[in-house]
């Protein structure tokens, strides 16, 4: 098995907003789903996914409820916000245009130069 | 990025700190406890999983305190620290913190003082009604006329020559600072006091509280020696008589007046 690589710096949060974006999640789900649609290729600091989850709702993407967890306990549940939606599409957008320019370069032969 | 849900966020942490922090608290145990279960079914003795959880999540107090940097609190926090690390600095050097509340106390008094003054003489509305009304008209040079002077005082002849013609006032009063010496009562003393025509109080809209003002007989030459006094100098050195109406109370050499 090929070990996890580390997020890249400022990637949290756009994982995390897809995340909620397919549905509630409390903070361990959010976790665990990030974990599977990755399929366990990204290694993801638990310590760092609750400040980052408390910034995005502080900046008004997210935004939480109590609610009961599948094994019947009190958990806190993000959800996706009409702002968070929009902030999400432009972040994607941005993500997809940096890694088209950075795959380009990379992939630059000397003949093409 | 929406102003309001961070001001929300900011009023709901600074109101209910203790309810957030339960909240934090609450969420973290609620991750420890889920990952431990899900470490258990994975095979991990039940003794050991909420170590392993709580290894596996790494700072915990760490992790708190940038939730609430995150929420926006931490300002509130490093502001409160501030304040106790700058009382414990002023306690340490007394000279400092001496010469410093001298400077803030007389920089304070000297703003309040002006602050009064200014208060006193241009914001405040005199103590009249309709004191919006009332004018202090003063007697110009005529424009391109140069006569030394750009205002002037009214004499005898001008304020005569304002009151018969048509004017635009309500009513006219002249008046003029002087000075009088009071005698026969206690200690002799100079007061301060203005000359003033029967209109005087009328133009203020104001009366007396004891006695009358002038009448128009004693607005003659020669009746000048009816007098009104303040309200402080009646309480200070008549001390509030109600009979004093009538009275000789001023001797200015040889000539008696009295109290109206």
């Amino acid at each position: 098995v090929a070990k996890p690589i580390d997020l890249l710096q400022g990637t949290l949060d756009m994982l995390i907003l897809k995340a909620v974006s397919l549905g509630p999640l409390h903070g361990y789900g959010v976790l665990l789903r990030i974990q599977q649609i990755s399929k366990d290729r990204l290694e993801i600091q638990q310590g760092s996914l609750y400040p980052a989850l408390y910034r995005l709702e502080h900046q008004g993407w997210i935004a939480s409820e109590w609610g009961e967890s599948e094994n019947k306990r009190k958990a806190k549940y993000y959800r996706l916000t009409a702002a968070g939606k929009r902030r999400f599409q432009a972040e994607t957008e941005k993500w997809n245009r940096m890694a088209d320019v950075i795959a380009g370069i990379l992939s630059t032969r000397p003949e093409e130069v | 990025m929406t102003i309001w849900s961070r001001l929300r966020s900011w009023l709901r942490t600074i109101l209910q700190r203790a309810g957030v922090e339960g909240e934090l608290d609450a969420e973290l145990r609620f991750h420890m406890e889920a990952r431990a279960e899900d470490l258990i079914r994975g095979g991990v003795p039940c003794e050991v999983a909420l170590r392993r959880a709580r290894l596996e999540f790494g700072g915990i107090e760490n992790a708190k305190e940038e939730c609430r940097e995150a929420r926006g609190v931490g300002f509130i926090e490093s502001l409160l620290q501030d304040v106790r690390f700058g009382t414990r600095m002023l306690r340490k050097s007394p000279g400092f913190t001496a010469i410093a509340v001298l400077t803030l106390a007389l920089g304070i008094g000297a703003s309040a003082a002006v602050f009064s003054l200014v208060n006193a003489i241009l914001l405040k509305p005199l103590p009249y009604p309709d004191s919006t009304r009332i004018v202090l008209p003063e007697l110009v040079s005529p424009p391109g006329v140069n006569l030394g002077s750009e205002y002037f005082p009214w004499g005898q002849l001008q304020f005569r020559m304002l009151t018969r013609d048509a004017h635009p006032f309500q009513t006219v009063a002249a008046f003029q600072n002087d000075t009088f010496n009071l005698t026969g009562s206690g200690e002799p003393s100079s007061l301060d006091g203005f000359r003033a025509s029967q209109e005087f109080f009328s133009a203020l809209g104001v009366a007396p509280t004891l006695g009358r003002a002038f009448t128009s007989e004693e607005d003659q030459p020669g009746r000048e020696f009816e007098v009104i006094l303040s309200d402080r100098l009646w309480r200070e050195r008549f001390a509030a008589d109600r009979y004093i109406l009538g009275r000789t109370v001023v001797r200015i050499p040889a000539r008696g007046r009295n109290a109206e």
